[in-house]
């Protein structure tokens, strides 16, 4: 299962714009912060193109957008995609708020489960029913991929799992196009470099 | 079909909407399923891959007939199944329909866009056994999964036949929900409320099954078989053969209350989407459980991001300053076309030159469909550099960089367990 040639070609044109647009704006010589540009176009990219009939594109945005550091970058990537909007409601001092309570509860949600999972541990001991210990690894796991997939804090069983389906697939479609452009402007006369590049890539 | 056959008996003197019917049967079931489909939210959700158009046509013919079925509860997906039985007098079936609709009303419905999928499409298969027609229930929802199925693979026909297994698997499953109650979570319940249920249901029945019976008879077996086959129910299993009602049962070990059935769909939903995501995330065919299901996924996610970390590192490293040259979107570009097959060939080195070779003339072939970019890609690469060299340097430029794309890609085989490359990669949906 692949998505849609549409999407593909829309992703990619819009990755490339925020590539290029991130070119401009980060002169900076940090490693660390060029491969934060290129990850925070992509994703973007990806969002963007996916529009906004799925909420994980959405929450992604306004990730990105609610930190502080890509604002910049933020700004000149939506404007050229035309999304004004989403990004003065993204970028409201209170939806960083919210999103940095989010991570606060978040925590605060890990340090009281640990804390339940002692307690149940003692209780699960004796309860060991096959069912009941089922339920709750597959409700352990659905709260990691709530974590993973953006905006899916609030989702619940069926809309979870689709999320997550449509996440999986742009998360495969960004790969690949990410990959593709990586062989793409790999220079050519630099082929020798190009192999060993590969080599050293293998040892990271 | 022998549906068909019957259907066509039963429906002589209606013009057109006898052949819609019909229709519905013989080459609408892929139309059926699409607008069903379409009632469905997540038809939004999952637009983007293959959104029929011809559903929306369906629509409006049915907003009469939702008027009939407003009494069911939940009744928009209901309408399927009546939509297709146009005004009334009309054939042998339709009466066997608003019949189902009452029952529908009156019993907790179970309002899946599967109900009416599912009934055409075991009305469609028409041949299958008893007991795959005794798996209505099971039918009606993976109906529905078929359709769901289906946008994603395009493909009526693998609908059709991933419902004659999946429907199987749930007449097995039926069975199983019958007897092995200890995994069941309400099974003290669910046996209970059966008990209760089915008599009211048999109380009910009694007397509109005399009616129907009377239309069962003058109908060929098959017909009996097809739609009694639809009505399900634990206690009146045998009785549900001798009655044509098209109508959601409890399956066989289990409660009816509008509740359960609620809680069934939401969990045959549920593993549909778990079936989809076995399909997308490599090597859990083998894999059952919802866990361990989930468990792969997550691995699964959590691989893809950390691959594209590494890769948004890759690609800053190779562009420093991040400016992207024509030879690199060009190739890029040109990969996408299927005339390319460097993706479904091997890595081996010497499989290299046959590949160039291979790839050449495709190239030359993509690139004259490259030419008929959307513009985004000429503002941008006239942004980037004068452009007039682009003949010479590209065959060289791409000649390179398949050779890099060899050599990067044996020197990724981790991402290639991951990122698939497939061959169908050039033949998106």
């Amino acid at each position: 299962m692949h998505a849609s040639r549409k999407f593909k070609r829309a992703f990619m044109e819009r990755l490339l714009q925020s590539l290029q647009v991130a070119g401009l704006t980060s002169k900076s010589m940090g490693l660390r912060e060029r491969r934060d540009a290129v990850r925070l176009s992509s994703d973007v990219a990806m969002a963007l193109a996916r529009g906004s009939t799925a909420p994980w594109a959405s929450a992604l945005v306004t990730r990105h957008a609610a930190e502080r550091r890509h604002e910049a970058l933020m700004r000149r990537i939506l404007s050229t995609a035309g999304y004004e909007s989403s990004l003065r409601a993204a970028a409201t001092a209170s939806c960083r708020k919210e999103i940095r309570s989010r991570k606060i509860v978040r925590r605060s949600h890990g340090v009281c489960s640990s804390r339940r999972k002692r307690r149940s541990s003692l209780v699960a001991a004796s309860g060991s029913n096959g069912a009941t210990v089922a339920r709750r690894m597959v409700k352990r796991r659905l709260q990691l991929l709530r974590k993973l997939v953006p905006g899916g804090e609030e989702l619940h069983g069926f809309s979870l799992l689709s999320e997550a389906l449509d996440y999986v697939m742009c998360l495969k479609t960004q790969v690949e196009l990410m990959q593709r452009l990586c062989k793409g402007s790999i220079p050519a006369a630099s082929s020798i470099r190009a192999e060993a590049a590969p080599n050293q890539n293998a040892d990271i | 079909m022998d549906m068909n056959e019957s259907s066509e008996k039963g429906m002589e003197g209606n013009g057109s909407s006898g052949v819609e019917w019909q229709s519905q049967f013989s080459g609408g079931f892929s139309t059926q399923q699409h607008h069903a489909h379409m009632m469905d939210s997540f038809a939004a959700a999952s637009g983007m891959w293959a959104a029929p158009s011809a559903a929306s046509q369906n629509m409006s013919g049915l907003s009469d007939v939702n008027g009939m079925s407003a009494a069911a509860r939940g009744a928009g997906f209901l309408a399927p199944v009546p939509g297709f039985l146009p005004p009334p007098g009309l054939g042998a079936h339709f009466p066997v329909d608003s019949g189902f609709i009452e029952r529908a009303a009156r019993s907790s419905c179970f309002v899946g866009p599967g109900a009416g999928g599912g009934m055409m499409g075991v009305g469609g298969f028409g041949g299958g056994g008893d007991q795959h027609m005794g798996s209505t229930f099971g039918g009606g929802s993976d109906g529905y999964l078929d359709h769901r199925r289906k946008d994603d693979k395009a493909e009526p026909e693998l609908a059709g036949s991933g419902g004659v297994p999946s429907s199987e698997a749930a007449g097995g499953d039926c069975s199983s929900k019958g007897s092995d109650s200890k995994k069941r979570r309400r099974p003290s319940e669910v046996m209970g409320g059966d008990q209760v249920q089915s008599s009211n249901v048999a109380a009910d029945s009694a007397n509109e099954s005399t009616h129907s019976k009377d239309r069962g008879e003058e109908s060929s077996p098959p017909t009996a078989t097809t739609t009694g086959g639809r009505s399900k129910g634990k206690g009146a299993k045998e009785e549900s053969e001798k009655e044509d009602y098209i109508h959601v049962r409890a399956r066989r070990g289990q409660a009816t209350n509008s509740h359960s059935l609620a809680e069934r769909l939401r969990r045959e939903k549920i593993s549909e989407r778990m079936k989809l995501l076995q399909d997308l995330v490599p090597g859990c065919s083998k894999v059952t459980g919802k866990a361990v299901m989930l468990d792969e996924i997550i691995n699964y996610v959590q691989s893809l991001q950390r691959q594209v970390e590494f890769l948004s590192m890759k690609l800053s490293t190779v562009n420093p300053r991040l400016d992207l040259n024509l030879e690199g979107l060009l190739s890029k570009d040109l990969l996408r076309f299927p005339g390319v097959s460097s993706s479904s060939i091997g890595f081996s080195p010497e499989m290299m030159h046959p590949q160039l070779q291979l790839s050449q003339p495709g190239l030359m072939q993509g690139g004259a469909g490259a030419m008929g970019n959307p513009d985004v890609f000429r503002r941008i690469m006239q942004a980037q550099l004068g452009g007039a060299k682009d003949g010479s340097q590209m065959p060289h430029a791409l000649n390179g960089s398949f050779s890099d794309h060899v050599a990067a890609q044996m020197a990724y085989p981790s991402s290639q367990d991951l990122s698939i490359r497939p061959p169908q990669d050039a033949y998106q949906m």
